[in-house]
């Protein structure tokens, strides 16, 4: 089948009015972007024998609205014509398997060249941050690498999808809590880590700060955004095991001064500032092999 | 996840029957998500709404994962219930096909400001009028 794409510019005020037009006229919904200030709404009409009909219709429609009070940046129809295709799958062809140090992560129907020592993160990207596909994700699958050797405690904190979760578990360690705060991610993970078979060594749980699990651990990897990561400076620092390491992730350059003086304020040591582009992921650890410093602070205040 | 946003996309589809033909199909796969995914959970989501335009605002995060909310039901379909029509006027201008009081765009205004980003009341009616007006509605006094 053939459609006809048909956009108008519209505001805020005159959006509705622009949508029900399309759909009273045969769409079958619409949608509006807002981009660089300009918002279109888009529809789409199927193109048979009365298509000429239709596109005449909805343009007088559209033409009329000023009169109706209704402000548009123009009146004017652009039409696109698009051919039926396989929108289902069409995403597919973007979600390549990505290699980051030994891991590789691959969506479920991809194959991909697997070596002896590499380890494989099966994730179908969906409704959830955490596809592989973001520096902050590659920064921290590097990081977790370069810091697990087997029989650690790692919290993931923000975990998403859970790919970080799964990743720690499968480079060996031995006990990963992942926690989010949305309940699509709590789902999500809790599938992604039985599909990856590590179920025993991960647990999801569903809750807004670290606090809500009572152990420490020996690795944490928070890949949030500076503002969340700045609110939540203590608590990692509360959570962290004696000599252990905190990553944090999903920082723009210019907020990385920000994250690490909230992090330097708790008493966490940073100790490697790592990037990727544009996106910084911070290494931090506690100030004194004896625990969390901030628990200290607090002790003496 | 402020900087990981690619983009905002609104969409006014009919509850509880999303599917991948257009719009979603076109409109999402340019931003390569999963759209069956989020068309399981958008009917999923609106199931007992059905018989009513539901808009879905998506969030597409950098990586190509998403989130959606559910918004309230455009003005145009608030209207319409209201002058207890289903569908608007092709001719506005000559053919009326229903009224509403002004009490009753001043209720639909209240459910409607904060999405039309309207400073007051009365500039949020008078929006309002103007889509009432566009699908051959009346205001009575």
């Amino acid at each position: 089948m053939r459609w006809a794409e048909v956009q108008v510019q519209a505001d805020d005020c005159s959006e509705d009015a622009v949508s029900n037009i399309f759909i009273e006229e045969g769409c079958l919904g619409t949608v509006s972007i807002l981009n660089k200030g300009v918002r279109t709404v888009c529809g789409y009409l199927p193109v048979d024998d009365l298509i000429e009909l239709r596109l005449e219709l909805v343009q007088e429609r559209i033409r009329r609205l000023p009169d109706m009070g209704l402000t548009l940046p123009s009146t004017e129809l652009k039409i696109n014509w698009v051919e039926d295709q396989d929108w289902e799958t069409a995403y597919r062809a973007f979600f390549k398997p990505v290699r980051v140090g030994k891991i590789v992560v691959s969506p479920s129907w991809e194959e991909c060249d697997i070596r002896d020592r590499d380890v494989l993160l099966r994730i179908d990207p969906g409704m959830a941050f955490g596809t592989g596909c973001h520096e902050s994700t590659r920064l921290c699958l590097q990081a977790l690498q370069d810091f697990i050797r087997g029989g650690e405690t790692v919290l993931d904190v923000g975990t998403g999808s859970g790919i970080l979760a799964v990743a720690a578990a499968k480079l060996g360690a031995k006990q990963v809590v992942a926690i989010d705060v949305d309940p699509v991610a709590f789902r999500v993970a809790t599938e992604n880590v039985a599909r990856n078979g590590v179920s025993g060594a991960v647990a999801v749980l569903l809750g807004d700060s670290p606090r809500i699990w009572s152990g420490n651990a020996d690795i944490i990897v928070c890949n949030i955004v500076p503002d969340v990561i700045i609110s939540m400076a203590p608590d990692l620092a509360a959570k962290v095991s004696p000599g252990g390491v905190i990553i944090t992730s999903g920082i723009v350059q210019e907020r990385t001064v920000d994250v690490t003086n909230a992090l330097e304020s708790v008493g966490l040591l940073t100790s490697e500032v790592r990037e990727e582009n544009t996106w910084v992921a911070v290494v931090s650890r506690p100030s004194i092999g004896g625990g969390s410093a901030w628990g200290i602070t607090e002790g003496f205040s | 996840m402020a900087k990981k946003v690619l983009a905002v996309v609104k969409l006014q589809i009919p509850a509880g029957k999303a599917t991948p033909a257009p719009p979603i199909g076109p409109a999402l796969s340019q931003y390569q998500i999963a759209i069956m995914e989020f068309v399981k959970a958008y009917n999923e989501k609106t199931a007992s709404m059905v018989g009513q335009i539901i808009p879905a605002e998506i969030t597409i995060y950098e990586d190509r994962s998403f989130t959606f909310v559910l918004k309230s039901p455009p003005a145009s379909e608030l209207l319409k219930k209201a002058a207890g029509i289903e569908k608007g006027s092709g001719q506005p201008n000559r053919a009326k096909v229903g009224k509403i009081t002004r009490e009753q765009l001043r209720q639909v205004a209240e459910q409607k400001m904060a999405d039309l980003n309207a400073k007051s009341i009365e500039a949020a009616m008078r929006t309002l009028e103007g889509t009432a007006r566009s699908a051959g509605i009346e205001i009575v006094d």
